[in-house]
């Protein structure tokens, strides 16, 4: 599936990077969804929720990607740092903001490291995160995860 | 579009040469094209497609919003967005300008136009990007695929 052409190894290298940066960002979205209240912001708890779901199955697919390359996946580490404050709804979104645009550099890195059905993948989770990012406040960007290529 | 940096200009044609430093965080290699041999030909061409319809949606964009002032505020986005990405893709303005582009009369109707064409941009984007023998324009093409879904989201939310 990937690494049609490309050195097996780079691609497991590029898999692990980016699934590393996926188990931060499940376990941040832990963290905000604790600091989320759900009678007082319902909404955000939603798009938090639905947030952490999308990064768990995307670690999931990436740590199953590594088995079937024979390599053995990275795991999370054992705490991360909080983000911080997370005292209301806006240190909240900041945070997540923050997580999906980290998110879009990974995976745009995946891009460039992969090919065929894996490098679709990974477009397609660039744009979502790229998406979820300015649903959490974040700037829009000319070329979310490639912000090096602007104004250069 | 801003005069191009000489850097801008040797990303561009580092993008179908492959030798453009992508990372994912400290200490990621760039990733080479793929190994076995390549062919810059496939690459330019798409390139060259993805500029063509690229100047194609900056001239819609353009078009409807001197033809709807109303819209003028909503598509401001979609034009810088489109502007910056050429001037990553395109630094030297090599393409030629789209021809005209028909605007609907209707301001809700030639919004709808503007939002299929980006649309459609998007799934063309990430076509391109799939098809790259390059990883560094791979990593571009699906850059602005991304950058155009951002400001087909906002459009939506403000709907």
């Amino acid at each position: 599936m990937s690494g049609t052409g490309l050195a097996s190894e780079q691609v497991a290298d590029a898999l692990q990077r980016v699934l590393a940066v996926e188990h931060a960002a499940v376990w941040t979205f832990g963290s905000l969804g604790a600091a989320t209240s759900a009678s007082a912001t319902p909404l955000l708890l939603a798009r938090v929720e639905r947030a952490w779901t999308a990064h768990r199955g995307r670690r999931d697919r990436l740590h199953a990607l590594l088995l079937d390359l024979g390599q053995q996946p990275v795991g999370s580490q054992a705490a991360y740092a909080v983000p911080s404050p997370l005292g209301r709804p806006v240190d909240v979104e900041r945070a997540a903001a923050r997580v999906e645009l980290a998110g879009t550099q990974a995976w745009a890195f995946l891009v460039a490291s992969t090919t065929s059905g894996t490098r679709r993948w990974a477009a397609g989770v660039l744009g979502e995160l790229a998406v979820s990012a300015v649903a959490f406040g974040a700037e829009p960007e000319p070329l979310p995860g490639a912000g090096d290529l602007v104004g250069t | 579009m801003p005069a191009p940096s000489r850097r801008t200009a040797l990303v561009v044609s580092g993008l179908t040469l492959g030798v453009v430093a992508t990372g994912c965080g400290e200490g990621a290699t760039p990733p080479p094209a793929r190994t076995g041999g390549r062919s810059d030909g496939p690459d330019e061409t798409l390139l060259g497609e993805a500029r063509t319809d690229l100047v194609a949606a900056l001239a819609l964009v353009r078009a409807a919003r001197r033809a709807h002032p109303s819209l003028r505020p909503r598509l401001v986005g979609l034009q810088r967005t489109h502007r910056d990405q050429l001037s990553v893709l395109d630094p030297e303005g090599r393409t030629g300008p789209a021809e005209g582009p028909e605007v609907p009369a209707r301001a809700p109707e030639a919004l709808r136009s503007v939002v299929r064409a980006e649309e459609r941009l998007v799934r063309r984007l990430v076509t391109w990007s799939v098809a790259a023998e390059s990883g560094p324009l791979a990593r571009a093409l699906a850059a602005s695929a991304a950058g155009v879904a951002q400001q087909l989201a906002l459009l939506e939310e403000e709907r």
